[in-house]
């Protein structure tokens, strides 16, 4: 062929052939951020860290659940097979699906929470210090309240034996780099260990956290040093140290940013639900709520899903003729009766209902029931005056013990009365070793029995050699 | 015979053996970056002609190739039109990737995320293929992949097998314009049979007073009515009110020409297709236009362009409450869908749902329906609402070539393609459903796909001293994929008139309320593709062939550390017909062994960003947020296969016989799988997909053509195509014990194949008492006994209580929905200008799980298969239907080998007789060529399977449906509509 045409067509091979560079081919997604840019910039941060909340809305967990799992294990609501055998203790095996959604629900909590402090710590410079500690403070807060219900569902209780040196939950404080790593093959820490990890964290999170903020929203639904010093005193109150527990009582009362709705013990469960009795709460709204299979509302609510009817049980333990907390008052009311059966009314808003996790009327309470304690063979006035601001509160008769027994006594039951449908109903019963009696067709499960604490899922028993399975399952 | 040319030069012996049209050793395949003889492929490469896709009346290509070609397996999704369709290269080589292969047209893919454009309901709304919106008239071949030898071009994305399409080009020297016509009449060949409204009136009124005895309410709860005012009693044939006759029309013209330096083909259709089901259509234009020019000896350009448009109204199918297959089979018969005296004409109660007339569905407060929403009135439901969607697809192609010097040619070739989808639901307020709840709801989402394609590549060819002879390709190739997609919807429309997004005919709130709908959202993503590939052969005095290629594959979607892949394949052929020592031997004409192994790669449906850690937006209420929701794996690569091919072509008997024969397999490793990961790890969905399964296909393939008879006037041609395969999952996540992966009744389980069925085996109906039967582990009885108490509702069939029946009484059958072998024969015969062709499509092996039947034999109020009449009544009475016992109740319904049937069938799949008018006529009138003629598509199947169609399979086609489950759930019967038969008519004219 001729030269020219060599040279000709050898140019346009030269202009033609290629290249593409992999950068225009290989290009970062624009609907998703990478998670080595979640961190870049302040507000990226704050972002990052509203994320944890989200987290801790888990519609197996914090969305509402652990508190139903919690009260179904106990007297006053009546089991519902909805939840499959949660609220039927021998009835309950390693396999059973809504326990390992539970325990699913809290690590995945718990792992926003650590993969925040993983991906803030090398960025913390970009925000101010008390920024930072702020996160810091609430990342460390969230983490505790996941761990407190995990320990506490999961394993016996603190006064189990003599250390608490009995098997509680593996804590895991990191995120893995590996996720098959055999790292992550942890063991049960003892529940001695469990709690002392909360106590610090807690610690650290109530110095780090700021004062509770005027915006009832951001108090309410955000941790700060409030929120931290009210899950100490019942971390303490829990282990059975009364003079911490007091401690911390007194911390929350001194900040004077709390106290009782007068005279009405439904406010604190009505919209907006950001009353001064409200000390934390995980918020809900009508676009961002666990729907109708999750909520708090729905499952308590007679006219909605209607799961969770209340036991006669626990209605004999008020002065039905006058208790606000039974009783209808200014059109409305925190029970009622319908079709036949009792039905709380603390959770109207169906789906818009916040999460109830401390509130003040627990810290009254909590301080009341160490004061009742420490005050060894009498009955503690301070005490006893306490529960009288619940009882007048509620405008029921005010109590009047003989003993420092009938004084314990009247507090726990008052307890009972006041944090129903809390998440603490099967909780107080671990903790004051107390058996519990036949119910609904669940038999006596004495206290310390293999049953009062939840199996580990068996799909993690099956893969993680280390883990020890509860006695019994 | 053929006339051929040899070459002499170098050759001792000179040999000529003539050879019958039926082999054409020239002819040319259509391997990537280049082409090859027949005669020096090494690799497993089956060629279709492109008129026997074009005879065919069905939607899609993809749907023609069925029974074509050895290795091949289609499997329709369902009677609906341009449904989703499954192809399987020899067998399915995915667990939860994509099995489909990749789709090349013109040398460049198709894009490979694309097998279902419509994305409302999860993609399983109404489905749209988007191989319909390619012409069949306008492809000269498909050329189909099948080993690493042949398709490791494709590297990556080549494991399933490459399905090459060439569309036609001009020739020189020749002009031609063709027009086709077709006008087709289709109807369902096998619809349910159901229950007449007399029949429904006992049978109900039997549930009931089975249950509550024969003097309750329960037991008259069937009554007749008029609803349609008559004056007769209604008796609705569903069937006929849901299927129908339905018409298509099919125009096209093409023209083609070619002169000295530019040859040309274009292309255009009209098509109007109608479905069995009401309300179902396909409406296509296509247009094409293909040019080749060669303005200077050494410098050759082409251009490609299409364009396709298609509007489908489709209908909703499958599991929903709200489809065809439910309201139009379960509705009561005794009731008519008009109702003269509601102001829309149709039986419609306040709530839009199908009146009931005087029939009692609910007592003692107890609603007898399956739900809430039961029934709908299937006509308003088709006629008063839409589920369309509309497909563009504009492809463009250009290309160029220069040779150099003799032998080495250049190319570059750049192609786009803008796909788009727009989809359009309308529910009205008038039937219940979303549109009842949101007083009409419109919703709809368009989706772009946009891809750029560009390759380079350079190949030599030459041929020294005679007998060496090299070739020699090396090439890029660059892909962009991008995507786009958009939702919006308004609800509560002023007036059921509005029924499409137009400022101020309405709310879009909350009927009753001020809450605004938020019905608006979006997405987008891209991957790219970066290659490079080469290819090696070497010809020995034209009977040793040798041949290596590799592919080096970058693709954005794998995870960090494994983004580059190697694909790499060797095969060697042996004509052995052409040594000495075979001129003896009279009978064999032709003899080529060859054999390939090679690694190639599975990409399909990997998501663009599947390998990083992503956060996205998460709200705390009135917060804006970011947290994690995938946690990605940075080794996420490709799925490998390990191929292996040992085969033969031979010709005998002087070229009357034609025979290829395969062995191959496919060793794969790798499969992408959700490796569970420790509830205590805390990371999203607690899995993260890994490479971590294995699975393989091993089978044989036979193909035998011949010319059995050829005189002047008569000749009979026959082609018999056979593949048997063997399928073994052979690995899952061994961090789980390999734990089986179980979709419904099928499972993916370690040393058996896939889609294997795990179900409790059941026994039959107790003579004495008409209660259903089941075996235990163990082999006993456990039976159910309706109405006893709770500590005899399950008794061993003696009256001794046992545990009810449970998982622990599952067991594995030897029998899964794959088939294990399946195949064509195809024959053709003309006299003098008179043609007739039988094709004939055949496969079995596998079973099929009747889940339309359990469903269809509920005791709830509903219609039943006529199979319910054989229910058990009276004691001593053998049968295997158990006593009927009205409410929800369907214990002896539940899920066990009673529905698991025989899929063999062998399917008449098209009788076609024509007539050519001859020559001398047609010159005397100035036409190239006339052709009538007429043909039975699907006219007969002849199968033991009781349900519609044994070719049906839900795979990847119910509600919750992923790939994942499309490749296991093989064989699942779940109410689709059933395949058409289509009678048509056609002409062809040429001149």
């Amino acid at each position: 062929m001729k030269i020219k045409n060599i040279v000709f067509s050898s140019l346009i091979a030269g202009a033609v052939l290629p290249s593409c560079q992999k950068s225009d081919l290989f290009k970062a997604p624009q609907n998703a951020i990478p998670a080595d840019q979640a961190f870049t910039t302040p507000a990226r941060i704050e972002l990052a860290s509203v994320g944890m909340y989200d987290a801790l809305q888990n519609s197996n967990f914090f969305g509402g659940r652990v508190l139903i799992y919690a009260d179904i294990r106990g007297l006053d609501a009546i089991p519902s097979s909805y939840f499959g055998n949660m609220g039927f203790y021998s009835s309950t095996n390693s396999s059973d699906g809504t326990v390992a959604s539970a325990y699913q629900g809290a690590y995945r909590t718990i792992y926003q929470s650590n993969l925040f402090l993983k991906g803030f710590a090398p960025n913390a410079g970009l925000v101010s210090p008390d920024k930072a500690n702020q996160y810091v403070g609430e990342a460390k807060f969230i983490r505790s309240l996941c761990y407190f219900y995990l320990v506490n569902l999961w394993a016996q209780p603190y006064s189990f034996t003599a250390d608490a040196s009995h098997p509680g939950i593996p804590l895991v404080l990191s995120t893995a780099k590996d996720a098959f790593d055999s790292s992550n093959y942890l063991p049960r820490s003892t529940v001695r260990q469990v709690y002392d990890q909360i106590e610090a964290d807690l610690l650290e999170a109530e110095t780090k956290l700021p004062d509770p903020p005027s915006d009832p929203f951001t108090r309410v639904a955000r941790a700060n040093k409030g929120s931290a010093r009210a899950l100490l005193m019942r971390l303490y109150l829990y282990k059975g140290d009364w003079t911490k527990a007091n401690q911390y009582a007194d911390a929350v009362i001194g900040m004077n940013k709390y106290s009782l709705n007068a005279n009405n013990p439904m406010a604190a469960f009505r919209p907006p639900y950001t009353t001064a009795e409200s000390i934390f709460s995980v918020a809900m709204s009508g676009a961002d709520n666990p729907n109708t299979n999750a909520s708090l509302g729905q499952h308590y609510g007679p006219r909605a899903r209607g799961d969770i009817s209340i036991s006669t049980d626990f209605i004999r333990l008020m002065d039905t003729t006058v208790d606000r907390r039974y009783r209808a008052f200014g059109g409305d009311s925190l029970m009622e009766i319908y079709k036949g059966s009792y039905w709380t009314r603390k959770y109207t808003g169906l789906t818009t209902d916040f999460v109830p996790v401390l509130r003040y009327a627990e810290v009254i309470l909590s301080k009341a029931e160490a004061l009742a304690k420490l005050a060894n063979g009498t009955v503690d006035a301070t005490a006893v005056s306490l529960v009288n601001q619940i009882r007048t509160r509620a405008n029921t008769a005010p109590i009047a013990p003989l003993t420092q027994q009938d004084l314990i006594n009247a507090i726990i039951k008052e307890r009972r009365i006041e944090l129903a449908l809390e998440g603490q109903g099967s909780l107080e019963f671990q903790r004051n070793r107390q058996d519990l009696p036949a119910h609904s067709t669940v038999p006596l499960q004495p206290w310390g029995s293999n049953y009062r604490v939840l199996p580990i899922p068996k799909y993690d028993t099956d893969k993680n050699p280390k883990l020890r399975q509860n006695d019994g399952y | 015979m053929e006339p051929q040319e040899i070459e002499i030069a170098g050759l001792s012996n000179l040999n000529v053996v003539m050879k019958s049209q039926n082999r054409n050793l020239e002819e040319v395949l259509v391997v990537g970056y280049g082409v090859k003889t027949v005669r020096e492929n090494t690799g497993a490469v089956s060629k279709v002609k492109g008129e026997k896709i074009a005879a065919e009346p069905v939607q899609s290509i993809d749907q023609a190739l069925a029974g074509k070609t050895a290795g091949v397996q289609i499997t329709l999704g369902s009677g609906v039109l341009a449904d989703r369709t499954a192809i399987r290269v020899r067998g399915i080589n995915s667990i939860s990737s994509s099995s489909q292969p990749l789709v090349v047209i013109d040398g460049i893919p198709q894009n490979a995320n694309t097998y279902n454009l419509n994305g409302f309901n999860s993609g399983n709304g109404t489905r749209f293929d988007p191989l319909q919106l390619i012409n069949p008239d306008d492809i000269e071949s498909i050329d189909v992949l099948k080993d690493a030898g042949a398709a490791v071009i494709y590297g990556s994305r080549a494991s399933n097998g490459v399905i090459v399409i060439t569309t036609k080009k001009g020739r020189k020297g020749t002009t031609k314009v063709s027009f086709d016509s077709k006008a087709g009449w289709a109807s369902a060949r096998k619809v349910p049979s159901l229950l007449n409204a007399d029949q429904f009136i006992t049978i109900t009124n039997e549930k009931g007073s089975n249950r509550f005895g024969a003097g309750s309410p329960a037991a008259s709860m069937a009554k007749t009515s008029d609803i349609d005012g008559d004056g007769k009693n209604d008796n609705t044939n569903w069937m006929d009110v849901l299927y129908r006759t339905a018409q298509t029309y099919d125009n096209s013209i093409s023209f083609s020409g070619g002169a000295d330096r530019l040859s040309v083909y274009g292309s255009a259709r009209y098509l109007s297709q109608e479905g069995i089901t009401i309300g179902n259509k396909l409406t296509t234009g296509q247009a094409r236009l293909n040019m080749d020019f060669t303005p200077k000896t050494w410098f050759k350009s082409g251009l490609q362009l299409s364009y396709a448009k298609t509007l489908n109204q489709g209908v909703l199918s499958d599991g929903y409450i709200a489809d065809t297959t439910i309201s139009g089979w379960q509705a009561e018969p005794n009731v008519s869908p008009y109702d003269p005296k509601n102001p829309t004409g149709y039986n419609l109660t306040a709530n839009g749902l199908l009146g009931n007339g005087n029939n009692v569905t609910t007592i003692g407060g107890v609603n007898y329906l399956p739900g809430a929403s039961y029934y709908l009135n299937l006509l308003p439901q088709i006629y008063l609402q839409r589920n369309n969607n509309t497909a563009q697809d504009l492809r463009a192609n250009i290309y160029g070539t220069i040779t150099p010097i003799a032998g080495l040619s250049l190319t570059s070739k750049f192609g786009i393609q803008y796909l788009t989808n727009f989809e359009d639901q309308y529910s009205s307020p008038l039937v219940n459903g979303l549109g009842y709840s949101y007083g009409g709801l419109e919703q709809e989402q368009r989706r772009e796909y946009d891809q750029w394609n560009w390759q380079n590549y350079a190949s030599y060819d030459k041929t020294f001293a005679g007998v060496h002879k090299i070739g020699v390709v090396a090439g890029t190739e660059y892909q962009k994929n991008t995507y786009f997609a958009q939702y919006t919807g308004a609800g509560n429309f002023t007036d059921p008139f509005y029924n499409h997004i137009v400022d101020g005919a309405y709310t879009n709130t909350q009927p009753g309320t001020t809450t605004l709908l938020d019905n608006t959202g979006g997405n987008l993503s891209a991957n790219g593709l970066m290659s490079y590939f080469g290819r090696l052969n070497y010809t020995f005095a034209g009977k040793y062939f040798i041949e290596g290629s590799f592919r080096r594959d970058g693709y954005s979607a794998f995870g960090v550390n494994r983004q580059f892949g190697n694909f790499p394949s060797v095969s060697a052929g042996w004509e052995i017909t052409k040594e000495d020592f075979m001129q003896g031997i009279h009978w064999l004409d032709y003899l080529k062994i060859r054999g390939s192994y090679g690694q190639v790669g599975n990409s399909g449906n990997i998501s663009d960003y599947a390998s990083l850690n992503l956060y996205a937006g998460a709200t705390y209420t009135s917060l804006n947020g970011l947290a994690i929701t995938q946690a990605g794996n940075a080794d996420l690569r490709w799925e490998t296969s390990k191929k292996t091919d040992f085969g033969f072509d031979a010709t005998i008997l002087k070229g009357k016989v034609n025979i290829t024969a395969d062995y191959f397999n496919n060793n794969i490793n790798g499969l992408i799988l959700a490796a569970p990961i420790l509830y205590t790890v805390g990371v999203p969905t607690s899995s993260i997909n890994t490479n971590i399964g294995g699975m393989h296909n091993r089978g044989v393939e036979l193909t035998v053509g011949s010319t059995v008879i050829s005189t002047k006037d008569f000749t009979w041609t026959t082609s018999i195509n056979f593949t048997r395969i063997w399928n073994k999952v052979t690995g899952l996540v061994p961090n789980n014990n390999n734990a089986d992966i179980v979709f419904g009744q099928s499972v993916a389980s370690v040393g058996k194949r896939l889609g294997t069925f795990y179900l409790p085996v059941w026994a039959g109906v107790d003579p004495a008492t008409g209660n259903p039967r089941w075996f235990a582990k163990d082999g006993s009885i456990k039976q159910y006994n309706y109405g006893a108490p709770n500590s005899t509702l399950w008794t061993d069939g003696k009256g001794t209580s046992v545990a009810a029946l449970s998982g622990s009484d599952y067991v594995y059958q030897k029998r899964s929905g794959l088939p294990t072998f399946y195949g064509g024969w195809e024959n053709t015969f003309s006299y003098k200008g008179f043609d007739l062709n039988v094709s004939i499509t055949y496969q079995g092996g596998n079973y099929i799980y009747n889940s339309s039947k359990a469903g269809m034999m509920t005791n709830q109020f509903s219609n039943n298969y006529t199979d319910i009449l054989r229910r058990w009544t009276a004691a001593g009475q053998q049968t295997d239907v158990p006593k009927l016992w009205l409410g929800s109740d369907n214990t002896g319904n539940q899920a066990s080998t009673r529905w698991l049937e025989k899929g063999d069938f062998i399917r008449f799949r098209t009788i076609t007789v024509g007539y050519t008018v001859p020559k001398k006529l047609l010159n005397r009138i100035g036409f190239d060529n006339i052709r009538v003629y007429a043909q039975a598509f699907n006219p007969f199947v002849i199968t033991k399977y009781s349900g519609l169609d044994p070719d049906v399979s839900t795979s990847g086609t119910t509600q919750n449906s992923s790939t994942t489950n499309g490749n296991i759930q093989v064989g699942v019967d779940s109410r689709a509509t059933p395949q058409p038969k289509i009678f048509t008519v056609g002409l062809n004219l040429g001149f």
